[in-house]
């Protein structure tokens, strides 16, 4: 009987159109996935990709879930069924057990195909140089581990939520719901993930594990601190979190289907409506009121507009009674509590920031756009059957509703839902301003909220009647429009190679990116013409579904209404695509196209690597910043600085700006592919000079992706002029640098120590910058001048001294604040007004420690302007006697002490030193020069400021961000010396090493060393990593020289253990006995070092201190303490670069 | 005036609904007859304009309802054999809906006929409870109600009085014998004594295909005189079918009345009887089952 009955359920779950789309789409995205991995930047079939990859679809595969287990635990409901079922003999563990059974079975032989789709595209499709060897285990340990759980895991809390409720919409709010606590852990635990992670304690994120239903969060944190090559080799291991998680899901799921399986009967369930149907028939004396005809009224637009506002009223009404609408509301409500709970606590360093508009709506606009999308299909497919599904469409259809009516009924009932959403979201946002918010409300802000958010939300509400019209069932359409969503949202398809173009990520106009600097949004009022486009793409839809009617709802039965709508939607799209997707370059806006076009232009250009380019000798600049476009004309004045006559140059503009004129006097200029060639005849003579005319332009539009370092949003503008001016010579940052890329392309190895090209001379400088009259603009140099024409105002900047190329320009509304250093300037121009003060302190107390430790400023004041958020690939950027602070890592963090902006801005100032005045040379090892220094700076100066205790506290937050971001660097990790790009090494070890060589030789040896650097390669002497390294070495090699090579020129890390600690009264005192195991991981590991250890009471109190010279293996330690010790502990003043120090320390135990 | 020609419908899975329909109705009651799967649904659905018919025409006072079917909706009143109810809505609530997407925009004279008509269907004093938790009873008074909404000069009506208690029953013939005046009302309905009670027309349907048209009265007047009865045991039953042409039989108090159609006395103990619409019906069908 039970085998019967689940063969009945397999049967009849696979002619379900759920199931074998399902099936279908799973296999597709397995093999999807096998070329676009979520791996960690290793090879693409790495353990860690697969699990990923299989846990991701398996997150996914709840929504078939979800479908399945509606239709299969409700379809005697749905078909009034019921009452035939429950009064046949078959008994509830036969009834229960066989649909639950055959409900885990279709749901694995749906989405288990992921997997082999996997397995297939990674054999046979997947790019050979980007893999490993293909071995078993990992794909076995996915689909076990993960998969199978998960899918188990949905299956009964969504059966036993079907079988329980007897009602679809639960049931599918119930999927919601464990989709958004996955969401929800997410964020507790800052998941790599999400957005602007950071790294947690593991004790903090265990609970976030347990918590988070599909295991990903367990995965990501067994192998938190791997390196690329790590995660390419090992198979994950079943962490005790990771297995309590798996436990505690599968211990929850089995307790769900016993539980319901005992409050089960073949009853119908209390409350429903068939219950609360009135026994007793009523029935009115008859009524002396007779029936009298009513004529209607004749047709036309007012009656339309009347059948049109009921039908509206009516859907409404029905989608949002109920608890399940209810339910759903308090999930999106502690969805958006948790998502802005996280949003207060984190920011740069964990530092809180101020809860204002920008952050609130900024951070709520993703997850409820993609949860809004879920919402939008799921409302506008019930909108869609609501007169079928409850047997109206008889009297609905013969109404003498005209269809065009009934059409535009369902299109406004879908914009009222995701207005509906919207709205909620924005209020909701609102609500957690007016509790715990900082500053005043933009409501200007909500408009662009509404508008951007609701435009996307609205397209996949449209899509989806569309596709239900197409369908014959409502849950094969809601899973085509997941799909929908999922394909073209940039989810997936995105992730192909060659794929990754725009097009395929038009739904969504981008991130909603609102700065309270700039009053707008990095998209701004450009999403106008994308809704035109959007709009063209729904209408298309919508005509499609239309000729293709299915269910009577849509018709357009006139072929004229049908070639016209035809033809309002090529309109619009062609409208949209010219405005939208315009200033996109269809040959470099993909990855692999991009790849093509470097590499073409390496092959083409790169013979002319070697030619002599004159240098610049000033540079005059007037640059005009309008809304949303600048145009910059500029005269250099060259000269030949070379031993050989330079007849010919290319000079090019960053790709993407338009090098409007290039003309010189001297020379002829023609177009040469992506350069201009400046020819000179007769050739420029050593020493010679020239003079070149140029003019720049760039239109911005917001609808592409932001530049963190060249935009112009509503007159406010940051531009890195280095990356809008011309350059001399070839362009070698137009060249692949990926060295897999460039073996796979049969490309030259590069192993380059240095730049071929050199140091860049500096320059003079004098800039004209025009902007709006409410707007200051800051510049490199001193302001000479500054006048109103009309509503426009120009400054004039000249620089104090030669400049470097690499220089910025800031136009926006500020706020002036004064110190001074000395007889010296300090202004601050801010939009906001916090912490001014303590960014003023941190500038006179670095410039005052600097000048006297390291050498005189070298400018006559020092000009610090805050940024947009735009800029979001730093936090602040030096130029000479000019520094910019980004808002919303400066300004904006909340930072209660000044901590945060106050070692910002010495480290910042400090670049003055390091980095201005000693310009090193181009070559690997620059940033310990720059990056590196400077966190030694900011370290001693906040140290003075605020304590020495602050030092550890700031290094027990650098040294986890090195080993978390270290796990997302492709290429191997180099040692300090030789560092190049990656910030993890240049910053958080950098800042690690620096702090034990000041515990090596001190802070006045440490100073000492660097103010003869300082001295000795002052610009332009252009010093290697190598040369401060030769100065440390002199000062080391009476101390630790090998504990000095480790730190600077080795990748070496340590993973310590304090195995146990016993202690036992002793005549003395109490005797502990420590065992230690040590493994260095590294060229050095061999060696003996010192380790420290301490032993502490419950208060924390110091009670012993020792320090013993081990090498690698397992020791013992005996130290003596006058009073018990209740804790010890091993290398207590993170002495050595450790991931994980959570078995660091130990209770001590009697003896 | 309703008139049909050649309507034929063949669903998807085959099944031949109606064959080649001629019918024409004029104001009044008319009557429709058949057996289970005759095709008397399909055929109210078709005129309804719910579905499309594969051959045929349907004017309805010259206009043509496939090509135009808004002009049948503007004029129609339809209650189906089976409908649902939204949940939770009232029906005074979705009577008023319903009357607003019939176009009875005018709020004073839309709330004075739901009132009205709730009223008559006997709803009044429940009017503010949903219609989802209405007995059936009460739930195809409604039905009711919503068909007569505007002013139908069609009505179409598939099954009305299922459900309804006697008393019900009689207030809503009344009724549509009332409205029947002077519009076209098809009635399809099983106890076909509402039919001879009713209607001034009445078609029976078998398989698809139209087997007899015509007033009642008419129609039973070509059985007049050879519809014969005789209560025998229930083992005789067999005997007599095979000799007569049996119209029906009928258990009464352990024994079995036969009606026999014969032109004259079949035999001893029958007796002639007035045929009724039952008799006509039975003769009808098995006729066409035989042929």
């Amino acid at each position: 009987m039970l085998m019967h009955l689940i063969g009945f359920e397999i049967r009849w779950c696979a002619k379900q159109w759920v199931f074998r789309i399902s099936l279908v789409v799973f296999l597709l995205l397995g093999v999807v996935l096998s070329v676009a991995p979520f791996g960690a930047g290793g090879h693409i079939n790495a353990p860690i990709g697969i699990a990923m990859g299989l846990a991701l679809l398996s997150l996914n595969g709840l929504f078939s879930v979800t479908l399945l287990a509606a239709q299969g635990a409700l379809r005697d409901r749905d078909t009034r069924m019921e009452p035939l079922i429950f009064a046949t003999p078959v008994s509830r563990f036969d009834y229960l057990v066989s649909r639950f059974v055959g409900l885990v079975a279709c749901s694995l032989l749906a989405i288990l195909p992921a997997a082999v789709g996997l397995v297939v595209g990674h054999l046979w499709l997947s790019d050979r140089s980007l893999m490993g060897p293909v071995i078993v285990s990992p794909y076995l340990w996915a689909v076990w581990v993960l998969m199978i759980p998960n899918i188990f895991m949905c299956c009964s809390v969504l059966f036993a939520s079907a079988i329980a409720t007897r009602n679809a919409l639960t049931t599918y709010i119930i999927g919601v719901a464990l989709y958004i606590a996955y969401w929800a852990a997410s964020m507790m635990a800052d998941s790599p993930l999400m957005a602007q992670s950071s790294p947690y304690a593991p004790s903090d994120t265990h609970p976030a594990i347990l918590f988070e239903p599909f295991g990903i969060i367990g995965i990501l944190d067994a192998v938190r601190f791997w390196t690329v090559e790590q995660k390419d080799q090992w198979l994950i291991p079943m962490t005790t979190p990771l297995l309590l998680n798996r436990l505690l899901w599968m211990g929850l799921s089995l307790s769900l289907f016993a539980f319901t399986y005992r409050g089960f009967g073949f009853r119908d369930v209390e409350g429903t409506k068939r219950r609360r149907q009135q026994q007793d028939d009523t029935w009115d004396r008859p009524g002396s009121l007779a029936w009298q005809a009513v004529a209607r009224q004749a047709m036309g637009l007012r009656r339309d507009f009347w059948q049109i506002l009921t039908c509206v009223r009516m859907s409404l009404r029905c989608l949002s009674r109920g608890p399940a609408f209810y339910l759903m509301a308090l999930l999106w409500l502690f969805f958006c509590a948790v998502t802005l709970s996280d949003q207060m606590r984190g920011g740069v360093f964990n530092q809180s920031v101020f809860l204002d508009t920008p952050q609130i709506l900024n951070v709520l606009f993703e997850p409820m756009v993609k949860l809004g999308a879920l919402v939008v299909i799921f409302f506008s497919a019930e909108c869609f059957w609501l007169d079928r599904q409850h047997g109206m469409h008889a009297w609905i259809f013969s109404s003498g509703l005209r269809a065009w009516s009934h059409v535009i009924a369902h299109i406004v009932t879908v914009v009222m839902v995701c207005l509906g959403w919207v709205v909620g979201t924005f209020f909701i946002g609102w609500a957690f301003h007016v509790a715990f918010g900082d500053r005043a409300w933009h409501w200007l802000a909500g408009w662009m909220f509404l508008f951007q958010s609701l435009i996307p939300l609205v397209a996949v509400g449209l899509m989806t009647l569309s596709l239900q019209n197409l369908v014959p069932n409502k849950y094969a359409g809601m899973f085509l429009s997941l799909t929908f969503v999922v394909l073209f949202t940039g989810v997936i398809v995105s992730r192909l190679p060659g794929m990754d173009h725009p097009w395929w990520r038009m739904v969504w106009v981008g991130d909603f990116h609102y700065d309270s600097m700039t009053q707008s949004t990095y998209v701004g009022w450009d999403f106008l013409m994308h809704a035109i486009y959007t709009g063209g793409l729904v209408l298309t839809a919508l005509v499609v579904a239309g000729v293709c009617w299915q269910h009577g709802s849509f018709k357009l039965g006139k072929p004229v209404l049908a070639w016209g709508l035809s033809g309002v939607s090529a309109i619009m799209i062609i409208i949209g695509a010219v405005c939208v997707l315009g200033p996109w370059n269809p040959e470099m806006d993909t990855k692999s196209g991009r790849l093509d076009w470097l590499e073409r232009h390496e092959r083409t250009w790169s013979a002319e690597k070697d030619r002599p380019v004159p240098s610049i000798r000033a540079v005059s600049l007037d640059l005009k910043i309008q809304a949303h476009r600048y145009l910059c004309q500029g005269e250099y004045k060259v000269w030949n600085n070379t031993n050989e006559p330079i007849s010919e140059a290319l000079v090019s503009v960053p790709l993407g700006l338009r090098l409007v004129t290039l003309t010189s006097a001297q020379a002829d200029t023609t177009v040469m592919g992506p350069y201009r060639r400046i020819t000179w005849d007769p050739p420029l003579n050593p020493n010679a000079e020239a003079t070149i005319k140029f003019e720049v332009a760039e239109s911005m539009s917001g609808l592409r992706p932001g530049n963190p370092e060249r935009y112009v949003v509503g007159g406010t503008a940051y531009l890195e002029m280095d990356k809008v001016l011309p350059v001399f010579g070839y362009r070698s940052s137009w060249s692949i640098k990926n060295a897999k890329e460039r073996q796979k392309r049969g490309l030259p190895v590069i192993d380059d120590d240095c730049d071929e090209r050199g140091a860049e001379d500096r320059f003079q400088l004098s800039a004209r910058i025009t902007a709006n009259h409410h707007f200051q603009a800051i510049a490199p140099g001193t302001c000479v001048e500054r006048f109103v024409s009309g509503n426009q105002v120009t400054f004039v900047y000249q620089s104090n001294a030669p400049i470097p190329f690499s220089f910025a320009v800031a136009v926006a509304k500020y706020q002036e604040h004064r110190s001074w250093f000395g007889d010296k300037e300090v202004v601050l121009y801010t939009h906001d007004h916090e912490h001014v003060d303590d960014i003023l302190r941190g500038a006179v107390d670095a410039l005052t420690y600097c000048e006297s430790e390291f050498g005189p400023y070298p400018q006559p004041r020092l000009v610090i302007a805050q940024i947009p958020a735009f800029s979001s690939s730093f936090a602040a950027t030096a130029y000479p006697g000019l520094i910019f602070l980004v808002s919303d890592k400066a300004l904006q963090l909340k930072d209660n002490d000044g901590r945060l902006n106050y070692r910002m801005m010495a480290h910042e100032v400090s670049h003055q030193w390091w980095g201005k005045m000693v310009e090193p040379a181009p070559c690997k090892g620059a940033s310990m020069l720059t990056e590196t220094l400077a966190e030694y700076t900011q370290m001693v100066i906040a140290e003075k400021r605020y304590g020495p205790e602050v030092t550890t506290q700031y290094q027990q937050l650098m040294d986890p961000l090195y080993f978390s971001w270290r796990g997302y660097d492709e290429e191997p990790e180099p040692p300090l010396n030789r560092v190049e790009r990656q910030a993890y090494v240049a910053y958080f070890k950098g800042s690690h090493a620096m702090y034990q060589l000041r515990d090596m030789l001190g802070e006045s040896r440490i100073n000492g060393v660097l103010r003869d650097y300082a001295m000795r390669f002052a610009h332009p002497s252009y010093p290697r990593a190598d040369d401060l390294l030769d100065l440390f070495r002199q000062e080391v090699a009476t101390v630790d020289e090998h504990r000095f090579e480790a730190l600077f020129t080795t990748v070496t890390t340590y993973q310590l253990n304090l195995k146990s600690a016993v202690t036992e009264r002793t005549e003395s005192g109490w005797t502990t006995e420590m065992n230690v195991d040590i493994q260095v991981i590294g060229p050095l590991q061999n060696e003996a070092e010192l380790y420290e250890l301490r032993l502490v009471d419950g208060d924390g109190r110091i009670m012993a201190e020792s320090q013993a010279e081990w090498g690698p293996g397992s020791h013992t330690l005996n130290v003596q303490s006058h009073s018990r010790p209740d804790i010890a502990e091993l290398d207590p003043r993170l002495m050595k670069l450790e991931a994980d120090r959570s078995d660091n320390s130990v209770a001590v135990a009697n003896r | 005036m309703l008139s049909i020609t050649r309507l034929s419908k063949t669903y998807r899975n085959g099944t031949h609904a109606l064959r080649g329909i001629d019918l024409e109705v004029g104001p009044g009651l008319f009557g429709l007859l058949g057996p289970n799967g005759a095709g008397k649904t399909t055929l109210m659905r078709t005129i309804a304009a719910l579905q499309r018919p594969d051959e045929g025409r349907i004017l309805l006072d010259g206009v043509d309802v496939v090509a135009f079917p808004q002009v049948v909706r503007e004029q129609l009143g339809y209650l189906p054999q089976e409908f649902g109810v939204y949940p939770g809505v009232s029906a005074e609530d979705l009577l008023n809906h319903l009357a607003i997407l019939k176009g009875l925009t005018a709020r004073k004279s839309r709330h004075e006929q739901v009132r009205s008509l709730l009223h008559q269907v006997g709803l009044d004093t429940v009017r503010h409870k949903a219609v989802s938790t209405y007995s059936g009873g009460m739930r195809q008074r409604f039905g009711i109600a919503q068909a007569l909404l505007g002013d139908p000069k069609l009505l179409i009506v598939d099954e009305p009085t299922a459900g309804l208690d006697p008393q019900e029953r009689y207030r809503f013939l009344n009724l549509i014998s009332g409205l029947g005046r002077d519009r076209v009302v098809l009635l399809s309905t099983h106890i076909v004594e509402d039919i001879r009670e009713l209607c001034t027309q009445m078609a029976i349907l078998c398989d698809g295909s139209l087997l007899i048209e015509g007033a009642p009265e008419g129609l039973l007047s070509k059985l007049s005189g050879r519809v014969w009865t005789k209560v025998v045991h229930a083992d005789d039953v067999q005997a007599i079918r095979s000799q007569f042409r049996v119209l029906s039989t009928r258990l009464r108090a352990g024994r079995m009345q036969v009606h026999v159609l014969h032109d004259d006395c079949p035999g001893h103990g029958f007796s002639r009887i007035e045929p009724n619409l039952e008799d006509l019906y039975f003769h009808v069908v098995r006729q066409d089952q035989a042929c």
